[in-house]
């Protein structure tokens, strides 16, 4: 039997004061962090009480480290930047499109086992639940190629950040989103869904940043035969700030929700 | 040679240091440096008692945000937040690996003469809120979260060595955590 959001939620929620002490090790830290990826109620906690170790330790008495120790820790790091340089300029040859699309494929994929955990109880809609994430994928192709098509390279500080939304207590679906942001170029975003519910339209597309603003991605009016919808918009302001993405019903309800922080992805130039 | 702070960064500045660090800019990494190599050196020698485990911790630690840096959000909390959470991890990680192994002789920090520039100002006030916030806590919360923190100790460690229920433990201890970050923010209870 699969339990609520709620009932992980308070699990978590028990171990965020021995996540910030580093009471666990790696291995569980990451199974924690897999869950604040998704959810910003948790997450926030975790980020509180991060903070407040981070203030522990920040009082203690502060000895000075070895002058040699500066010039040792750049040496560090510049050995370390030499052997990932190889792979950094493989990396630049490939286009923003190449990318993306390898981000899409990801996002598609988790979007995918999500629904696979969600319907695992028959074999049907597990293959259900496949075949929409092949969907999806194949919608995020389609879109991004046209687009990516008419952009110019990416610049070396340009950045995609994806997200897989989950659906809240009480709702189905599932969706994937791409946040483009560039200092040299408009940044755009892109919200492909998945099971929704033909009732519950029209569906907004929002981006919040952690102070609540938002910024509205589009408006769902219709779904395509196969359930599916997708919005996308250009922005002439950044999206740096904002964090999470959210689908919201008719009655504003959040029906899908989102994390872009933990996942992003420096676009190769 | 050491930058030494020119002030508190902003959000952004913070944000734009991180993004120069994963580029491998050599002036990012020793401004990054300049700023929280000793509160990252000091925790070191807390932690694991000794000067050389300690700058290696600081090396490793600087390494690890220069792998992590792309993954930085200045948005969801501040750089020595960050580095703090990443020392952290690492000293605690590496004294349970070396558990069973007899401790280096513990340095006590507080007998470490401090040298320090005038223009660290920053560093001087954080540490002197952070100081403050400590202070604030009854000596039994102190207490709990030294050795929890400074001394690695699990709250099933502490339960047992104290002879009081875990989930006693637990409360006190996210109760002293809040408490601290309340106070050090200046968002008091």
């Amino acid at each position: 039997m699969q339990r609520s959001a709620s009932a992980v939620c308070v699990e978590i929620r028990e171990r965020l004061t021995a996540l910030a002490l580093s009471e666990f090790p790696s291995e569980e830290r990451a199974f924690v962090a897999r869950h604040l990826e998704w959810c910003a109620g948790c997450r926030k906690e975790a980020e509180e009480l991060e903070a407040a170790a981070a203030w522990v330790g920040l009082s203690a008495p502060q000895a000075e480290p070895p002058a040699e120790l500066e010039d040792r820790v750049v040496r560090a790091i510049a050995a370390a930047a030499e052997t990932r340089a190889p792979w950094r300029r493989r990396l630049r040859v490939l286009t923003v499109a190449t990318a993306a699309a390898l981000l899409l494929a990801v996002v598609g994929v988790g979007w995918g086992a999500a629904m696979f955990a969600r319907v695992q109880s028959t074999e049907r809609q597990a293959q259900e639940a496949a075949r929409h994430s092949r969907q999806l994928v194949r919608h995020f192709q389609i879109v991004l190629n046209q687009f990516l098509g008419r952009q110019p390279k990416a610049g070396p500080r340009d950045q995609v950040r994806r997200s897989t939304l989950g659906p809240t207590a009480g709702h189905e679906g599932g969706a994937g989103a791409l946040v483009f942001t560039s200092p040299g170029q408009e940044d755009w975003a892109l919200v492909i869904m998945g099971g929704l519910a033909s009732r519950d339209l029209p569906y907004h597309v929002t981006l919040q940043d952690r102070y609540g603003r938002f910024v509205e991605v589009g408006t769902v009016r219709r779904l395509s035969s196969d359930g599916s919808a997708r919005t996308f918009r250009t922005f002439q302001g950044s999206l740096k700030g904002f964090t999470y993405v959210l689908v919201k019903d008719q009655a504003g309800r959040i029906v899908l929700s989102g994390d872009l922080g933990g996942s992003s992805v420096r676009v190769p130039g | 040679m050491t930058h030494q702070s020119e002030g508190p960064l902003s959000a952004k500045e913070e944000q734009a240091l991180l993004e120069s660090l994963l580029a491998g800019d050599e002036e990012a990494i020793r401004t990054i440096y300049g700023r929280f190599a000793r509160p990252i050196y000091s925790l070191g020698l807390r932690l694991l008692g000794s000067t050389e485990a300690a700058e290696e911790l600081t090396q490793d630690v600087f390494l690890t945000a220069w792998r992590k840096a792309a993954r930085f959000d200045a948005s969801r909390g501040r750089l020595s937040t960050w580095l703090m959470a990443i020392a952290h991890n690492l000293g605690v990680d590496r004294l349970r690996r070396e558990n069973g192994a007899a401790r280096p002789t513990l340095v006590f920090v507080e007998e470490v003469p401090e040298r320090l520039a005038e223009a660290e100002l920053e560093p001087i006030e954080e540490r002197d809120r952070a100081r403050r916030a400590m202070a604030s806590l009854s000596d039994g919360e102190r207490r709990l979260l030294v050795r929890a923190y400074f001394e690695g100790m699990t709250a099933r460690e502490i339960a047992e060595s104290d002879r009081i229920p875990l989930g006693t433990v637990k409360t006190r201890l996210r109760t002293a955590l809040i408490k601290i970050r309340r106070t050090a923010e200046g968002k008091e209870l």
